[in-house]
Parts: structure tokens; C-alpha cells; sequence
């Protein structure tokens, strides 16, 4: 049987640094296309490898309860996408919004669909963090326990924002189906 | 196409190359060969070892001094992080959580029964971003809603959770008014159902370090919860710990002794929650919001939270004085079975629509 993730975290802490390769052939395209939706696909490129350097120095602090690796790596890159914007605003300064998050390339596809400017309009009316638990669901079809786990915060909060979320779009998109709560109850 | 599946269509993106998957791989070798050791804190990086050091020097004094002060009966602004009554207020809180009863936890095939009420400012978009608003129309209308939450949770935090949706209030005239011209769109009220998964984080709360410079140092490290380094999330991760869960009272003492090392924290004296009951108020000031933890202070359990703006350059956006959002706890008991999601409660009456 294939070891776990956790158990590759484990052996490259006590010993075999070198193990945690691995899950970069585990995981490489889905971090790169978790990045690549946030912020295109050149940035995606240079921003991969600091997401495995971060991962790397700070896998002492991976909870070995989740097996699959791929909630706590999903959180390590928004923190690096996190740190690449606040850089690239302090080098080009732009007017702040209320979100602090610019999700680049979203718009820039939003902007070319040009399809649903109504969906554009309820995704803007989303903190960072509700749109964050939107795409998560949408794009990552993580549980509701493992967007806990990327954003950091407890799964009521992930509850809380997901309904806010949920209540925003529908009152933009009058959209029943959007946020579907079965699409957030895998007991993962 | 309908709109889940346009989202989910916007996420489609192609595989990388093979060469930036080798690349990146490439960037992690040479990482693993700077640092072929495992990680320690003698280990990590100079600059980051240095500031860790410096920070636990000034939280180990700070709580001898603050120790030793609270058993002399003296404070001072010098002794801890929060505001001198802040500080004051936590410690007493500390001492009244260290004698209660554990809290009742869930058997197996038993649920922790919670009971809440919620309320949060929704922002909607009008139908005239993006055309052109007429002159003095609103390009948004503001309500909340009270959410009426039931929660049945396993030891592990699976179960159910139902919410109940009331009637909007709308925060002003002049939203009432932009949702009127903007067909008055339908706002969802009513009974909703949906299951709970697993928490990993209620299965660590027991296990937490009593001392209050070692809980300090998990907390601040993100060792416990991610987050962004600050005060302010170390207050946002105490208020964590400490709602809705059933952390033996000595986590809880020791939640409390470090929250008055926390800098920025302040006391806003006896204040009442949204359910009417009075207790002791700390804030958290930040991006002009206030974020306010309301106790007991007989049991020193989690009465209710506040986010309020209290400054103009909020980017919320909204008036100073404004309640962003509120939560009462309304009571938690361990229950042998949880209800089916066919006997949920009855809908509420039909929506009384107006400003408040």
C-alpha cells in the first residue's frame, strides 16, 4: 500500500529530508493549477517552487491527523499568492480596495467571458475570504473540514462565511444551485 | 450554462509544463541541501531564531511579573501586553474558569446540543452597477438577518446543523429604498439543513499545554491554527479556543492568563450582549473594526461577540457605530440522539420587509 502523505512529511522531519520530494510528484499539478486560477499561469510558473520551499520548511508543523497533504499545501500557496501581491503592490502601488486579495486572473477571465457580468458583479460583492471558500468549493471540491484547514480558521467560520457567501450570490444570482450545501458535506 | 457550472468552467486551466514541475522540484532540492537536518528552533533560519527568542524572553517575563503581581494584588501597565484593565479583567476571568466543573462532553453515540443566534450586514449589488444609475440612486442596499442556528456535534464534530433565517431589516431608508428600485429581489428566509463534518481542532483543545507561556507560544506560533502573525489574530485565536468548546478549565485559565499579554487588548467594562445578559467586554481594534469577546462573569463562559465599526476609514464602508455583526451563545447540553432533517422546525412568517 502506497504511504500516506503524512507519513512522507514524518520520515523527511526525522531524517530523510529528501523524502518529501514525493509530493511534489504528488501534487505538483494541483498546487500549480490552484495557483494558476488565482493569478495566471506565468505567475503560477515562477511561484511553484516557493510553495515547496515553504512547504518544506514548514513541515515540522504539518498535523499528521490529515492524511492527504494537499489541504495544508493549498494553504501554504495562498499564503505565498498572499505575500507575491502585498510585494507586487508595495512595487506597483494601486488604489486599495476592500479586498486584499486581487485575484488577477479571475477577473481577467471574467472580463473576457464577458458572459455573466452579473456573476462578476456578486463575486466582487464577496470579502476575500468568502470568495476564497466559494472557489475553494468550486474549483478544489474541498470539504467543508479542509477549507477549515487551508484558511486557518475553525469550520464555523468556514460555516458562517460560506453563508454569507451563499446568501450574497444568491441575492445577485438568484441562484438556488450555486452553493448547493451537499457539494460541502464530504466527511473528509 | 448554468451559473455553478460557468464558475467551475472559469476554473479550468491547463496542466503545467513538465519543465515548471522540474524546475520547482529543482528549487526544493536545493533547499533540502541548504538544510539536510530536521527542523528545530536552532535550526531555523538566524533571523527568525532571534526574533522567537526575543519574543519568548519578553512573554516569560512578562508573565513572572504578572504572576507575581497578581499574587501581591498590584498591577500595572508595565506587567502585560493588554491594557492594565483589560489584563485585569483576563486574569479574574482566569481565576474564575480555573474552579468551575469540566464541561460536559459528548459519550459515544451522545452530541453536544448548541444553541446560537447570529446576525450579519449583507451587501447587495444593485442591478445599476455596471449602466448607469439614475441620479441619487444606490449602487447597493445593506440588511441583516437573525440566523437562528441548532447544532448537534459528536465528540469529533460530526453532525447536523440547523439554521433558521429570519426576516430581513434593512439598515437604512435609503437601502430600503435601492432594494425597492431594484424590484424588490427576493431575499432567502427559512429553515435550512445540512450536515457537519469532522474538526480537528476540538480534538486538540484537551490536549493543550496549561502553562500559559507554552499555550502562548503555540497560539503566537500558529502552531495550534494558521493565520497571519499579530496580536490581533493571537486575540482572534483565543476567542477560538474558547468558543464552543470543551477545554478542561485549566486550558481555559491558561487561555485567559496569556489573552493579558496580548497587546491592544482592551476592557470595555460591563456590557450586555444581544440576548440582554450582561458581562465583561474585550476588544480588539482592527482596520477600524472592534471585535469584542462578551463573558460571564460568574462562569466566565463565552456569552456573545461583536464586530462593531468604530472608525471612519473602515473599509467596510459603513458609518462609525455600526454592528457588523453579532452572536449569542445561547446554551449547550449533552444530548443522546440529534432529529431528523424531517421534523425541522417550521418555517417563520412571511418577510416584514422595512427599514429598522
Amino acid at each position: 500500500m502506497e504511504e500516506t502523505d503524512a507519513q512522507i512529511v514524518s520520515w523527511s522531519t526525522i531524517g530523510d529530508a529528501s523524502a518529501f520530494v514525493e509530493l511534489t510528484w504528488r501534487h505538483g499539478v494541483a498546487i500549480h493549477r490552484y495557483l494558476s486560477r488565482r493569478a495566471g499561469r506565468a505567475e503560477a510558473d515562477d511561484l511553484l517552487g516557493e510553495v515547496w520551499v515553504q512547504a518544506f520548511r514548514a513541515r515540522a508543523t504539518y498535523d499528521h491527523a490529515w492524511p492527504d497533504a494537499r489541504p495544508w499545501l493549498y494553504g501554504i500557496a495562498r499564503n505565498v499568492l498572499r505575500a507575491h501581491w502585498r510585494a507586487t503592490a508595495r512595487r506597483a502601488p494601486r488604489i486599495p480596495t476592500a479586498a486584499s486579495d486581487p485575484w488577477p486572473n479571475l477577473d481577467d477571465q471574467l472580463d473576457a467571458e464577458a458572459r455573466r457580468p452579473e456573476l462578476k458583479r456578486a463575486l466582487e460583492s464577496l470579502t476575500d475570504v468568502e470568495r476564497e471558500v466559494l472557489l475553494l468549493v468550486a474549483w478544489e471540491q474541498l470539504s467543508q473540514a479542509e477549507i477549515a484547514f487551508v484558511l486557518g480558521v475553525p469550520p464555523g467560520t468556514v460555516r458562517s462565511r460560506l453563508h454569507r457567501a451563499r446568501t450574497a450570490m444568491r441575492a445577485e444570482l438568484g441562484a438556488e444551485s450555486l452553493l448547493a450545501e451537499d457539494k460541502l458535506l464530504k466527511e473528509n | 450554462m448554468d451559473n455553478l457550472e460557468l464558475l467551475e468552467h472559469l476554473g479550468a486551466v491547463e496542466a503545467p509544463d513538465e519543465a515548471v514541475l522540474l524546475h520547482a522540484t529543482a528549487m526544493l532540492e536545493a533547499e533540502i541541501a541548504r538544510v539536510s537536518a530536521p527542523v528545530t528552533d536552532d535550526e531555523a533560519p538566524e533571523k527568525s531564531r532571534r526574533s522567537r527568542r526575543h519574543s519568548r524572553v519578553l512573554v516569560g517575563v512578562a508573565m513572572v511579573v504578572v504572576l507575581a503581581a497578581a499574587a501581591f494584588g498590584v498591577t500595572s501597565n508595565l506587567l502585560s501586553g493588554s491594557s492594565s484593565a483589560a489584563a485585569s479583567v483576563l486574569r479574574r476571568l482566569a481565576r474564575v474558569a480555573l474552579v468551575q466543573s469540566p464541561v460536559a462532553v459528548p459519550g459515544p453515540g451522545q452530541y453536544l446540543y448548541l444553541q446560537y443566534e447570529s446576525s450579519y450586514l449583507h451587501k447587495a449589488p444593485t442591478a445599476a452597477i455596471g449602466a448607469s444609475p439614475s441620479h441619487g440612486s444606490q449602487e447597493s442596499y445593506t440588511y441583516f438577518q437573525i440566523d437562528r442556528e441548532q447544532v448537534w456535534a459528536s465528540s469529533s464534530r460530526y453532525g447536523e446543523w440547523i439554521e433558521n433565517l429570519g426576516p430581513p431589516t434593512f439598515l437604512s431608508p435609503s437601502d430600503t429604498a435601492a432594494w425597492v428600485a431594484d424590484g424588490s429581489p427576493s431575499i432567502p428566509t427559512g429553515t435550512s439543513a445540512s450536515k457537519l463534518g469532522p474538526d480537528p481542532l476540538y480534538s486538540v483543545i484537551p490536549t493543550l499545554p496549561t502553562d500559559p507561556v507554552a499555550l502562548g507560544k503555540q497560539i503566537s506560533s500558529r502552531s495550534i491554527e494558521s493565520g497571519p502573525p499579530g496580536p490581533a489574530e493571537d486575540f482572534v485565536q483565543v476567542g477560538d479556543l474558547l468558543r464552543e468548546s470543551d477545554a478542561p478549565p485549566a486550558v481555559r485559565t491558561a487561555l485567559f492568563e496569556y489573552a493579558a499579554t496580548i497587546p491592544g487588548v482592551v476592557a470595555l467594562g460591563t456590557v450586555s450582549d444581544h440576548d440582554g445578559r450582561a458581562g465583561v467586554g474585550l476588544g480588539f481594534i482592527t482596520d477600524g473594526l472592534r471585535t469584542d469577546l462578551i463573558f460571564d462573569p460568574a462562569t466566565s463562559m463565552l456569552l456573545g461577540e461583536d464586530e462593531t465599526v468604530v472608525a471612519s476609514e473602515s473599509s467596510l464602508g459603513y458609518p462609525v457605530g455600526t454592528v457588523f455583526s453579532w452572536t449569542v451563545y445561547l446554551g449547550s447540553s449533552v444530548v443522546d440522539s440529534m432529529p431528523s432533517i424531517a421534523s425541522l422546525p417550521a418555517p417563520p412568517p412571511p418577510p416584514v420587509l422595512g427599514a429598522s
